[in-house]
């Protein structure tokens, strides 16, 4: 698969009044066409200041990016998101790279119909016309399964429920065919039979159009169906990333095996206790300088904190940011 | 049958209605917003109830109402022998200690101006006459047994994480031994790997205290894996409530079915072929609930009975309760997906 | 190099991380300390403030004359830098020969008076409404609303004429008069912030806890919701306290606050207005007091609103 878009070393830091917040502390990836990546981590790993950063999304007097490059390709040629300007930037929003936030409630212009938020975007970024534009969203509306839309695009945001609100927002996000969609934890505020709705109709749509999808979230359930690829962050790094199917069998960093033995299922005998992860996030204002998670891990030892450890390759397109060997239960000596 | 004396709460056809009101000088009433509508169900001795359903079903509400935080407008509710509608102010304060709640916003619920030496010391300033050092010493064995340490005391509420804040919440719920704990979505605000935490926490201090617990949440998998038994509310009414095993592996009831199938599960190859029981329409308004069973609506076995008649919450198999006209044929097996009349997708 | 901060333990208090809402009192004492030299127009409203107030305290000490006295020999002197004008009076004297100075000074008294007492009065009574208001609700609140509504419809001055007009001829002191009437009249705002306030706590969540712990309405009012109260009201109190200063000097220049004899800041405005043109400092004086107390009032006020101000606590992503 050709690779979309190429994120290197990216770093991210706030100002506060309390100081210096690094929020993000060299990231890299790369996503692919046509590909699902899940970015999956707890508040404060950093997971959407990463995506948002690259779009211009971030408010730059308290943010920054310190350094980091973040390639697009298209069409044969380069470009380095962060290098682009923010007129540039606006175009690449909606254009290039749709969105879908969290809270369906404050995404959606209260006063506006939906029916006009809609073809704002394409008249903004197509240049279609009032007629060519309403057609249009109303063809996306029932794309998303928005019932009778010819009547309802008329209506106001407040009209809707919230399921169909993020419906709402998935049509605004794919309106002008984007290469890639960032949805934000977009399942997080919505009740459990709407989200698997939800979920349903991103698969369907990204087999229907071809979109890379970038999930955020802190629920590995929730991806586990959709996701080719999954990205773990902790403290502004990543932990670990893998495919799917390894990255659930054969989690090798001790946050993601926390991560996953963490959660309750099915098949769960009894009320055996949940595999917790001592302590709690890790205080974002120290600039990293050893392993952001050997606070909490078990299988810390000397040299989790003299070294920020690089993502290692442990199996087949398969990396973990760790000295520790957790198949052979000891720390690794060949790097 | 389970014994008298093994039933701790027993509510009765509990009812909170809240008025819809207009006008500024003189107010009408046009209307109510029924968010519990007449739920019957017993909490044992010793055991965790979980209570499960999606917003607007009313199961904070139903937890509020239990410890009269709001009146109920209709049913009763009893404690052991006392009838708590039927109490007077005073004698339900003294009741309090024993029936304790812990809030969803772990923030929110503390003092901000108070160090938490004394929000956690202060149910035992209220009742009771104990003297500062009773109190301090009480205030300090709570911390450390809630995974604090008693030097904290002196802090303020915001130097603390929200794991830890729960964990506050929880140790001034303890104080003065109560027998009967409502969790009102108590970890949906954490993070997972403090969820694991506190879920943990409860579960021992649940065995060392004999406490019962009231558990509710919108998150099936951690109601599933804390509860003994499970009442699933839909629009103000229970559905089913049946032991844990038998709600999860075996519903009787299409609501549950359809959360069941809902729920995601880390997996990736059983959520690939996972097939989504979709529901047909929007959730009804509790201001307006459909006639006959509220389920009818997007159940995609309505019959004429459905919309015409409530359905009776009854046991329909030993300690396993339904609510829905069609139990005895739906109850030997599952809904198939594709009987379901989904919308377009 | 320093490692990250163990996870486990407990942030350490440093001031300034607290936020004004949070933590005891010796917190939020460092905390302002803190705050006030990093912000130097609060500093600057603050100094004003207190050189108003001990102006008035201190001002038989202070002042260089005795403001009353008349001297026709020294009348209409200008200020000291100006042509003709002395030392002994520095910023000059009235149609009456009295020291302008010493007229400003002992005039923040009655400015004193007027700004403290009344909002004093206004802050009680509004809050005691405004608490009633929202922690009893129902129809309670309508009722009390409804009368703050009619109290802030009212015109102010019209109804300052009407009763001082009623009472003028009985020997109430003008003085406690103008301030019993700007503390009714100012009460309906303290009374509807109050009820903001207290219905928010009531959402809150602490309140709802006292409740399900057993506290009774007492230690609900008194450990809970008041101290949370006093944030938000102090603030407004510094603000309607400028406003107070205004409108008596509004008053004394219309000749309804207390008598031309005795030293206001209006009514030496309006015994000044005859000579503007020819001997403005009599007028200006005056006016530049009432300016530079409400502007340092308007400061401190400010500055207090944004240290209080819940909205600027962290927000955790």
């Amino acid at each position: 698969m050709a690779p979309l878009l190429e994120v290197k070393d990216l770093k991210v830091r706030f100002r506060t009044i309390e100081g210096l917040v690094h929020a993000v502390n060299g990231v890299s990836f790369t996503l692919h066409d046509g590909e699902t990546l899940a970015i999956v981590g707890e508040s404060g790993s950093g997971k959407s200041v990463t995506m948002m950063s690259l779009v211009g999304l971030i408010p730059t007097p308290p943010g920054k990016i310190e350094s980091g490059e973040a390639i697009f390709h298209e069409n044969g040629s380069q470009t380095d998101l962060l290098k682009l300007t923010r007129a540039e930037l606006r175009k690449v929003r909606g254009g290039k790279v749709g969105f879908i936030f969290q809270d369906p409630l404050t995404s959606l212009n209260p006063v506006l119909s939906i029916g006009q938020q809609i073809t704002e975007t394409l008249q903004e970024h197509l240049g279609m016309s009032r007629e060519e534009a309403q057609e249009r969203c109303i063809e996306l509306l029932t794309s998303v399964g928005i019932p009778a839309a010819r009547d309802r695009y008329k209506a106001y945001p407040h009209q809707f429920s919230g399921g169909m609100r993020q419906r709402v927002i998935i049509a605004m996000a794919i309106a002008c065919t984007p290469q890639i969609v960032i949805a934000d934890e977009p399942t997080t505020a919505l009740d459990v039979t709407v989200q698997a709705q939800i979920v349903d109709l991103v698969k369907k749509l990204r087999s229907d159009l071809g979109v890379a999808v970038i999930w955020i979230t802190h629920d590995l359930a929730v991806v586990a169906g959709l996701a080719e690829r999954i990205l773990v962050m902790y403290g502004g790094m990543v932990m670990e990333t893998a495919q799917v199917d390894d990255l659930y069998k054969r989690p090798q960093h001790p946050y993601t095996v926390g991560l996953l033995g963490a959660m309750p299922r099915l098949d769960d005998t009894g009320r055996d206790r949940l595999v917790s992860i001592k302590g709690s996030p890790p205080d974002l204002h120290v600039k990293p300088n050893h392993c952001q998670f050997a606070w909490r891990c078990e299988y810390e030892f000397e040299r989790c904190w003299k070294e920020v450890p690089p993502l290692i390759q442990v199996g087949e397109n398969h990396f973990s940011a760790c000295f520790y060997d957790l198949e052979k239960g000891k720390p690794r000596d060949d790097i | 049958m389970t014994s008298d004396s093994d039933v701790l709460i027993r509510v009765e056809n509990l009812k909170q209605h809240f008025p819809i009101m207009r006008g500024a000088i003189v107010s009408r009433q046009i209307g109510a917003i029924k968010a519990v509508d007449g739920v019957s169900f017993d909490i044992r001795r010793g055991e965790t109830l979980g209570i499960v359903g999606e917003s607007g079903c009313g199961k904070s509400t139903t937890g509020r109402s239990i410890l009269q935080l709001n009146k109920p407008t209709g049913g009763k509710v009893y404690y052991e022998d006392e009838e708590l509608t039927s109490l007077n102010p005073e004698e339900l304060r003294r009741l309090r200690p024993k029936m304790q709640m812990i809030f969803q916003d772990s923030y929110a619920s503390l003092n901000p101006r108070h160090a938490i030496g004394k929000i956690i010391g202060e149910p035992m300033r209220i009742h009771g006459s104990f003297d500062e050092h009773e109190i301090n010493d009480r205030v300090g064995d709570l911390l450390e047994m809630v995974g604090l340490r008693a030097v904290h005391s002196s802090r303020f509420p915001h130097e603390f994480s929200g794991g830890q804040r729960q964990r506050i919440n929880i140790a001034r719920a303890l104080a003065l031994n109560p027998n009967f704990i409502v969790a009102d979505e108590p970890i949906s605000a954490l993070d997972v790997s403090i969820q694991a935490q506190v879920v943990n926490l409860m579960q021992d201090l649940q065995d060392d205290l004999n406490l019962t617990y009231m558990f509710i949440a919108h998150d099936l998998s951690m109601v599933r894996h804390i509860s003994h038994r499970v009442g699933v509310l839909y629009l103000g009414k229970m559905m089913e409530l049946a032991s844990r095993d038998a709600l999860f592996s075996d519903p009787l009831h299409p609501y549950t079915q359809s959360l069941n199938a809902a729920v995601p599960e880390p997996d990736p190859e059983k959520e690939r072929v996972r097939k989504s029981f979709i529901l047909k329409g929007d959730p009804p308004s509790p201001a307006n609930p459909p006639s006959g069973c509220v389920f009818h609506t997007r159940c995609p076995l309505t019959v004429e009975e459905c919309i015409l008649k409530v359905p009776e919450f009854r046991e329909i198999r030993p300690d396993h309760f339904v609510a829905c006209h069609l139990a005895d044929e739906v109850g030997t097996s599952k809904i198939p997906a594709e009987t379901i009349l989904a919308s377009e997708l | 190099m320093a490692h990250t901060t163990d996870p486990d333990t407990i942030k350490k208090p440093v001031a300034h991380r607290i936020d004004i809402q949070e933590g005891g009192f010796w917190h939020q004492v460092r905390y302002i300390g803190k705050l006030l030299l990093r912000d130097r127009s609060g500093t600057i409203g603050l100094l004003l403030f207190l050189t108003f107030i001990i102006s008035a305290i201190f001002a038989p000490a202070i002042a260089p004359h005795d403001p009353l006295q008349q001297n026709l020999r020294d009348s209409k002197l200008p200020p000291a830098w100006s042509e003709g004008g002395t030392w002994e009076y520095p910023l000059g004297t009235d149609n009456l020969g009295r020291d302008i100075l010493s007229r400003i000074i002992f005039g923040s008294r009655v400015s004193v008076y007027v700004g403290f007492f009344g909002v004093t009065i206004a802050f009680s009574i509004g809050m005691i409404f405004g608490l009633v208001a929202g922690y009893v609700g129902g129809r309670t609140d309508n009722v009390i609303m409804g009368l703050v509504n009619l109290l802030l419809a009212l015109p102010y001055l019209l109804f300052v004429v009407f009763i001082a007009a009623v009472l003028r001829d009985s020997n109430i002191n003008p003085l406690i008069l103008v301030i019993l009437i700007f503390g009714i009249t100012d009460s309906p705002i303290f009374a509807r912030i109050t009820r903001g306030e207290v219905l928010r706590m009531r959402q809150s969540g602490y309140v709802e806890s006292a409740v399900s712990i057993g506290a009774n309405t007492r230690r609900i009012l008194f450990d809970h919701i008041l101290p949370n109260l006093i944030g938000p009201l102090v603030t407004l109190a510094t603000f309607e306290m400028s406003a107070m200063i205004f409108y008596e000097a509004g008053l004394g220049f219309l000749g309804l606050s207390v008598p031309p004899t005795v030293p206001s800041w209006g009514n030496m405005l309006s015994n000044g207005r005859k000579y503007l043109t020819t001997y403005p400092w009599i007028s200006t004086w005056p006016g530049v007091a009432i300016m530079i107390t409400s502007l340092g009032m308007n400061l401190l006020g400010d500055w207090l609103r944004d240290v209080l101000d819940p909205r600027l606590r962290r927000v955790k992503k």
